[in-house]
């Protein structure tokens, strides 16, 4: 503090630094070290007591290797993309609709990626031709197209991005509309419930290398814009019509930004399937824990979700072991808890 | 619908509207209108609630869209002006601010967001605009504070800094001195004639306090139906166009130079 | 009605005596009768479902709806095609049930529908909550609760009681168990003590059949060792590292994962997945083992035949 009070003290032509201010630094080193921790942690945890994994990493042999480097690193590899896809997805939203609230599913992106795989599986039931195409998109694609259309959708009911209230609105209404199509689907091949069940839920196990690797670039391709317009975020906080007036173009402001948000949504969603409360609880938790303005947060968020899912996954293989609990399930239950921790002290400060 | 008188030399016009109508849906605020804001000159708008002074205010940077009519900034039509280089020479204040978590200093870095772009990469020169802006609303000392930590009357001198920091040569201020006490209030009035009389900037802001607004150079005056008449002060006492706006229920005395409002004796005509 | 009530009660009937005392015998016998009647109509039978609760019948039920379809299989199998009126959605074995009204699934039964028809009972399964709804619109409705191998013949037995064809039931019973019997023999032979190493996946990533689900019981009678061990329930959401570490010999996977099986990371290196040792049902067979009923055999031999090209 005292450093910031020299700064303000001197009346020359002192320098605005955006103060990177300690607690800033604090939470990034945070987040790395409990995600270093997480990654070595998952290697010990699976269907393998903690002994025999760690005789696995000193004297390895084909099988081991094989669960190791093959199974275990790439799922929380690729856990803490997706978690880190979803707490960008997630700040950004959070941004754009002014809701500290706001999750990145807003937009429908889960209910259309729910109706892609359901389509998908239905297809592959029903005839040859159908399993040809699910071969090659994969429940993965499916459920990336479906969140897309979905996003479209929704921009299209609210006739563009104009009134964020309307692009709301369009949101739940788009949402319903899938999950009752979708619904109704089942409905007439219900044997596809529990495969679908899984994705609703979300799941960890199957993170191969080549999901993450995938989830990482989109990951990249997602953050650089996101920090470039972070400004424009900041901009948005003291109202639109500011925003405005400063000269923010707010179409192509919301535009781009919920264009990355879709992408970030749909790639996480298709490879983990529906993953709540990361998206909501990161952003807010950073936000909460040290005031930030928006470049910070979308750098903060990132990490704080993918740390998230990482511990989400690993708990999740831990509890009932060898069977795992749905990974959507842990993270609802952690984020129940935080949401229920915010309001207990909510009401405790009156 | 009174004309301008013609001043002894007519002042260039910096922002000036035609025929300009605003209406929200059906309802009308008001119709054909026909304005010009004078080059190094405080306009103050006056008139009595829902008079559409905010309205007016918003229309002329370029935030609403009006019914009918054109404006025209620096000779050109507002909406040929491309964004930031509009965003450059028209900065405008709102009248209620958003809660915000950034600190002071960020509010008014947003202030040169048309000069230095998206990537906020600041030069020197912006960091002297910003000085100069804080050092000229007195709010330097809380830079590094949380808009939230500060008192209503600190952010609203915040959000005046970053208003100033645009540099723009006009200012629409939408009730400048809201949460400001008197001292502070007066300080802004000051502030805004230095503005325009040393630094040439056409400054045109709402306030609703009517001793505060005859200090200005010039005044607009809204009644219910439109505009009532706009010109110099001198014209508007003259016109009684305040009596006329406001229903006859205010008075305009003067005491040691300075003019002051009072309630008028007769009985409130509340239906009008 | 009165005369079955009387084969019913007159098992034996009472000697005439021609002659003087014949009318005040007719009298009696008159009597006995139209008391007997009565007491035929107030015993019927009563039996106990599997929701425990006593559920009552006049006379064997001649309008039958069943909602699930591994009752409408048996009901099938017991000769009693005839007495069904309409079943769920899902039953299409024998294909003469296929052309009879639907009466939706598990989750949503038209009871317009059943109510209009007026069954004398609705076979319906545990789960379904509909039991209440009939009882106050009058239908007599009857849960069987068919999830493990041993609960199939209780099945049949319950449904010949209640059909009155309880010698057919015993007969079929008997069939099944035989028919089990000799696949199951013929299998454990084959493998000359050499259990193969299994993993069946139901539908869906990775839902495993444990060795307490009706398909790990029938794994377990053709002699296989299933990799999932029985603490884990019946159907556990597996770890899949589990999978790659216990290397089954052969897999047991759906028609749409077949090709992606080795996509799983890790999954490449398991024998079953090398050696191209892997296991998928068309709907229809698949239908079989999954619906535990009358036909349970034609199921497991449709397993034992894959286990057998598989690992020779």
């Amino acid at each position: 503090m005292s450093t910031l009070r020299h700064a303000v003290a001197d009346l020359g032509a002192e320098r605005f630094e955006y103060a990177a201010s300690r607690r800033f630094a604090t939470w990034l080193a945070c987040c790395i070290g409990v995600t270093v921790l997480l990654t070595a942690l998952s290697l010990l945890v699976g269907t393998t007591s903690l002994e025999d994994s760690l005789k696995w990493l000193l004297s390895p042999d084909a099988q081991s290797s094989v669960v190791l480097w093959q199974i275990r690193l790439p799922r929380t590899v690729g856990a803490w993309f997706a978690g880190a896809l979803l707490g960008l997805a997630g700040a950004v939203a959070q941004g754009v609709f002014r809701n500290p609230l706001a999750d990145p599913y807003l937009l429908g992106t889960a209910s259309g990626a729910a109706l892609g795989v359901t389509v998908c599986l239905m297809a592959a039931d029903a005839s040859i031709g159908g399993l040809a195409l699910m071969g090659q998109i994969g429940v993965t694609g499916a459920a990336c197209i479906g969140a897309c259309a979905a996003t479209l959708l929704t921009v299209t009911l609210s006739r563009g991005v104009l009134q964020t209230a309307s692009l709301l609105l369009s949101g739940i209404v788009t949402a319903f509309l899938l999950s009752a199509v979708t619904s109704l689907l089942l409905l007439t091949k219900p044997e596809i419930w529990r495969e679908m069940q899984t994705f609703l839920l979300g799941s960890t196990s199957f993170i191969s290398w080549s999901s993450a690797t995938l989830l990482g670039i989109v990951l990249c391709i997602c953050i650089v814009p996101a920090v470039l317009l972070s400004r424009g975020l900041d901009a948005l906080t003291l109202g639109e019509d500011t925003a405005q007036s400063l000269g923010l173009s707010l179409p192509w402001l919301r535009l781009g930004l919920l264009g990355m948000v879709a992408l970030a949504t749909s790639t996480s969603v298709g490879q983990v399937g529906i993953v709540g409360f990361v998206g909501l609880v990161a952003p807010h938790l950073v936000r909460e824990t040290i005031s930030v303005n928006h470049r910070q947060l979308l750098i903060a968020a990132p990490l704080g979700g993918g740390a998230l899912l990482q511990a989400a996954d690993l708990v999740s293989r831990w509890i009932i072991r060898p069977a795992e609990l749905p990974v959507g399930a842990v993270t609802a239950c952690v984020g129940g808890a935080y949401l229920v921790f915010l309001l207990w002290r909510r009401s405790r400060d009156g | 619908m009174a004309e301008a008188r013609p001043q002894l030399a007519p002042l260039p016009s910096v922002l000036s509207c035609r025929d300009l109508s605003v209406a929200y849906g059906s309802r009308t605020v008001f119709e054909d209108v026909s304005l010009e804001i004078c080059v190094g000159q405080w306009t103050a708008v006056v008139g009595p609630n829902g008079s559409g002074k905010s309205t007016l205010l918003r229309t002329l940077a370029g935030l609403t869209a009006p019914k009918t009519g054109t404006i025209h900034l620096q000779g050109r039509r507002l909406s040929a002006w491309p964004r930031r280089e509009r965003a450059r020479n028209l900065a405008w204040l709102a009248q209620t601010a958003a809660p915000t978590e950034l600190t002071a200093a960020e509010v008014v870095a947003l202030g040169r967001f048309a000069h230095s772009g998206w990537l906020a990469h600041r030069k020197a020169q912006d960091d002297a605009s910003m000085h100069r802006a804080m050092r000229a609303t007195g709010s330097l000392a809380w830079a590094q504070r949380r808009l939230s930590t500060l008192s209503g009357g600190e952010r609203q001198r915040v959000h005046l800094a970053r208003v100033l920091a645009v540099e723009a040569p006009v200012l629409l201020l939408d009730e400048p001195t809201t949460h400001l006490d008197p001292p502070h209030q007066e300080d802004v009035a000051r502030l805004l004639r230095e503005q325009a009389h040393r630094c040439g900037v056409s400054v045109v802001s709402a306030i609703h306090d009517l001793s505060l607004a005859l200090t200005a150079d010039r005044l607009i005056v809204l009644g219910r139906r439109g505009v009532v008449g706009h010109g110099t002060i001198r014209d508007a006492l003259a016109g009684d166009w305040l009596s006329a706006a406001f229903c006859t229920r205010v008075d305009i005395v003067e005491h040691g130079g300075v003019h002051l409002w009072k309630p008028a004796l007769a009985a409130p005509d509340l239906e009008r | 009605m009165f005369e079955r009530s009387c084969v019913i009660v007159a098992d034996g009937a009472p000697s005439l005596r021609l002659g003087g005392g014949a009318a005040a015998l007719a009298l009696a016998l008159s009597v006995a009768l139209f008391l007997g009647a009565f007491a035929a109509q107030a015993t019927g039978f009563t039996v106990r479902d599997d929701l425990d609760r006593p559920v009552a019948f006049a006379q064997y039920p001649q309008r039958i709806v069943t909602l699930l379809p591994s009752l409408t299989e048996t009901i099938c199998a017991l000769g009693a095609c005839g007495r069904l009126v309409a079943t769920d959605r899902y039953s299409d074995w024998p294909p003469q049930v296929r052309a009879l009204p639907k009466a939706g699934g598990i989750d949503d039964a038209e009871i317009e529908l059943i109510v209009s028809l007026k069954p004398d009972l609705v076979l319906l399964s545990r789960s379904q909550r509909i039991t209440g709804r009939l009882h106050e619109l009058g239908v007599s409705s009857f849960a069987l609760n068919t999830d493990s191998y041993p609960e199939i013949s209780h099945t049949v037995t319950v449904i010949g009681e209640i059909l009155g064809l309880p010698d057919r039931a015993k007969h079929l019973n008997q069939s099944i168990g035989d028919a089990v019997q000799a696949i199951s023999a013929r299998s454990i032979a084959r493998l000359h003590g050499n259990a193969p190493a299994v993993y069946f996946e139901v539908e869906g990533p990775p839902y495993a059949a444990g060795p307490s689900s009706f398909i790990g019981e029938l794994l377990t009678l053709l002699g296989a060792h299933n990799i999932v061990t029985a603490d884990l329930g019946p159907f556990p959401l597996l770890n899949p590292e589990y999978v790659v570490r216990h290397d089954p010999d052969v897999i047991f996977v759906s028609p749409a994962e077949v090709a992606r099986v080795a996509d799983r990371p890790g999954w490449d290196r398991i024998r079953a997945v090398r050696e191209q040792r892997v296991c998928s049902f068309i709907p229809a067979v698949r239908d079989t083992i999954v619906r535990p009923g009358p036909r349970v055999a034609e199921g497991m031999q449709a397993i034992a035949d894959c286990l057998a090209r598989e690992y020779p």
